[in-house]
C-alpha cells in the first residue's frame, strides 16, 4: 500500500483555481520534488497536506497518509498528524522561528504538544536534536534567540523542529531559498543524511532544478496550478515532454555550462 | 545604562509620585482641609513650603494627598483598560472573519465616543465622583487598546511562526500564551503606560469640569481649577500641580518606552 496518495487535487481561492487536479502518491521513504515558478502552487500543495490551508480556501480530491483520508478530517482529529506524522520546515528561516523564544523551547515544542515531557527531558531531547542537525555547541546553542543565529544555524533550528517527532513524512519548502550557496549544500547534506537515517518520506518544493536535482527520485513540474510533467529525475533530464519542462532542463544545463567554461577558463 | 536612560528616569519620576502619595498617608504639613482665612495665598516660606490656596490650605499638604487619588485613578484606569482593550483586541482577531468585522464596528463606535461625554452621561446618572471617571476613562480608552491589540495579534496570527506552530499542534491557548501575548508584550506595557499617562490627564480634566473627584477631596486637577481663577493675583498657585501632572505624565511614558526597550531581547546588549 502506498504511504502517501495525492489524488485529483483542486484548490481554489474563490474563482482562482491555485491548484489543479493534482495527484502522486508515495511509498514509506521515497523523495519527492515539485518544482514550479513562484506563484504556481507549490506551497499550498504543502499546506493542504498538512492540513492548514488558509479558511478562504476551498479544496476538493483526497489525501490519504498511512489509509487516512486526511481533507475530510476535522482540525483536532489532524491535530494527531501534525508534527508526529507530517511536519513541515519553511521558506524564511528567520520569519519561522518566534523572535522571542529560546530555540531550545521551540525546538521542543512538538514534542511537549504531543507528549508529556519534563523540563529536564526536554532540553536533553533539544540539545540531541541540534547536535543531529549539525548545529554548533548545542548545549549554548538551545539558550539563543533566533536573532543570535546566522540563516544557516536558523535553517537549522527549522530543521530539528520538523524532525522533532520522527515523522514519517517530512515537507520542506524552498528550505534553501533564502540561504547563500555554500551553506545552501550543508543544510541539504544534513536533510539527506536525515531522511536516509530514518527512512522518512520527503516532499522537496523548489524553484531551482540543480538544488531539487540532487535531493530527489521523481519529480512533478507545476505550472501556473497544473501538474505539467511528473517523472523520475533522470527521465526528466533524458526527455523532458513538456515545454516548459524542457525549458527549465535547458536552462539548468546552460548555467552549468556558462559555470564549467567560467571556471575552465579561470584554471587555464 | 544608556541603553536603559528611559526606565531610569520614568521610574525615578513615578517612583516620586508614589511616594509622595505613602508619604501622605502617614504624614503631611497641614491638614489639607484645614481653611485659614488669615493666610490665604500666601507666598512660599518656611512655614508653608508651597504656599496657600485662597481659602489659605497649605498647597504642599493637598499636592501630596491628591498624589493619591492621581495614582489610584491611574492604577485603576490601567487595570480596567488592558484588560477590556487585551480580551477585545485579541478575541475580534482570532474571531471568525464576519463576526470580528462587527466587534470592530462595536469598538468603532466606543472609539467615537469621548470620553469626556461619556463621563458626564455617567455623572448625570450616579453623580460625579472619582469612581465613575475612572469607569469613563477606563472604558473610554480601551477602545483604542483594543484597535492597536487586533492590528498586532493579526500580524502576528499570519506570521510564518504561528503557521509553524500549528504545524506542530500548538493548541489554540497555546499560541495565544506563547506566541502572541509574549510578541505584543512590549507593545501593551507602552500602551499601559500611555493609558496611565492619559488617566491622569482625563481625571484633572474631568475634576476641572466638576465631573470626577468631588470637593473638598484634594486632586491635582481641581487644584487646577480653583487656581485659574486667582491666575493674575498669585500665578504660583497654578504651578505646582501643573508640574505634579507633567512630572507624573512623563514619568509614566518614559517607564513604558524603557520597558519596552529591556523586553526586547533584540535590543539587548550582552548575548544572555
Amino acid at each position: 500500500m502506498k504511504f502517501l496518495e495525492v489524488n485529483k487535487l483542486t484548490i481554489k481561492f474563490g474563482d482562482k483555481t491555485v491548484v489543479n487536479n493534482l495527484s502522486f502518491d508515495l511509498a514509506a521513504g521515497d523523495r519527492f520534488g515539485v518544482i514550479g515558478e513562484s506563484g504556481s502552487g507549490k506551497t499550498m500543495i504543502a499546506l493542504a497536506i498538512i492540513g492548514l490551508l488558509p479558511d478562504s480556501a476551498s479544496f476538493s480530491g483526497s489525501i490519504r497518509l498511512d489509509g487516512e483520508e486526511l481533507l475530510s478530517l476535522g482540525d483536532k482529529q489532524m491535530s494527531a498528524f501534525r508534527g508526529s506524522k507530517v511536519s513541515m520546515v519553511f521558506q524564511e528561516p528567520l520569519t519561522a522561528l518566534n523572535p522571542l523564544m529560546r530555540v531550545g523551547k521551540q525546538i521542543t515544542q512538538p514534542l511537549r504538544n504531543h507528549n508529556r515531557l519534563s523540563a529536564r527531558e526536554c532540553l536533553a531531547r533539544a540539545i540531541e536534536l541540534c547536535a543531529s542537525v549539525g548545529l554548533p555547541d548545542p548545549e549554548q546553542t538551545v539558550r539563543a534567540y533566533p536573532h543570535q543565529l546566522s540563516g544557516g544555524q536558523r535553517q537549522r533550528v527549522g530543521l530539528a523542529i520538523a524532525i522533532a517527532c520522527n515523522p514519517k513524512l517530512l515537507i520542506v519548502d524552498e528550505p534553501t531559498t533564502a540561504l547563500d550557496v555554500t551553506v545552501q549544500r550543508e543544510v541539504l547534506q544534513t536533510i539527506n543524511e536525515l531522511v536516509k537515517q530514518h527512512s522518512t518520506a520527503l516532499i522537496f518544493i523548489s524553484h531551482d532544478l540543480p538544488v531539487v536535482s540532487t535531493m530527489v527520485e521523481t519529480i512533478a513540474v507545476m505550472q501556473s496550478g497544473n501538474c505539467v510533467e511528473q517523472a523520475s529525475m533522470s527521465a526528466l533530464f533524458d526527455q523532458p515532454q513538456h515545454e516548459y519542462s524542457k525549458r527549465i532542463v535547458d536552462l539548468a544545463r546552460a548555467t552549468q555550462n556558462r559555470f564549467t567554461t567560467f571556471t575552465t577558463k579561470a584554471t587555464s | 545604562m544608556n541603553q536603559n536612560r528611559n526606565l531610569f528616569f520614568g521610574l525615578i519620576m513615578v517612583g516620586f509620585s508614589a511616594a509622595t502619595a505613602l508619604l501622605s498617608v502617614l504624614w503631611t504639613p497641614y491638614d489639607p482641609l484645614e481653611i485659614n482665612p488669615d493666610v490665604s495665598l500666601a507666598k512660599p516660606s518656611w512655614s508653608h513650603l508651597l504656599g496657600t490656596d485662597v481659602l489659605g490650605r497649605d498647597v504642599l499638604s493637598n499636592l501630596l494627598v491628591g498624589s493619591r487619588t492621581t495614582l489610584i485613578t491611574a492604577f485603576l484606569v490601567v487595570i480596567i483598560t488592558m484588560a477590556l482593550g487585551v480580551t477585545a483586541g485579541i478575541s475580534t482577531a482570532l474571531l471568525p472573519k464576519r463576526v470580528g468585522r462587527a466587534a470592530i464596528y462595536a469598538i468603532d463606535i466606543v472609539l467615537a465616543l469621548p470620553a469626556v461625554l461619556f463621563a458626564i452621561v455617567l455623572a448625570a446618572i450616579y453623580g460625579p465622583s472619582t469612581f465613575t471617571a475612572v469607569i469613563a476613562i477606563g472604558v473610554a480608552t480601551s477602545a483604542a487598546v483594543a484597535q492597536v491589540t487586533r492590528r498586532e495579534v493579526t500580524v502576528i496570527l499570519n506570521s510564518d511562526y504561528v503557521v509553524a506552530a500549528r504545524a506542530c499542534n500548538s493548541s489554540k491557548t497555546r499560541i495565544v500564551l506563547r506566541h502572541i501575548l509574549p510578541n505584543i508584550r512590549a507593545s501593551l506595557f507602552v500602551q499601559a503606560s500611555g493609558a496611565a499617562a492619559i488617566a491622569i490627564l482625563a481625571e484633572s480634566t474631568l475634576s476641572y469640569l466638576g465631573l470626577g473627584t468631588t470637593p473638598p477631596a484634594p486632586s491635582w486637577g481641581r487644584m487646577l481649577a480653583s487656581s485659574q481663577q486667582y491666575l493674575i493675583i498669585d500665578p504660583i498657585v497654578a504651578l505646582w500641580p501643573g508640574l505634579a501632572i507633567i512630572v507624573t505624565v512623563l514619568g509614566f511614558n518614559l517607564l513604558g518606552d524603557g520597558l519596552r526597550e529591556s523586553l526586547d531581547p533584540t535590543l539587548r546588549k550582552s548575548r544572555s
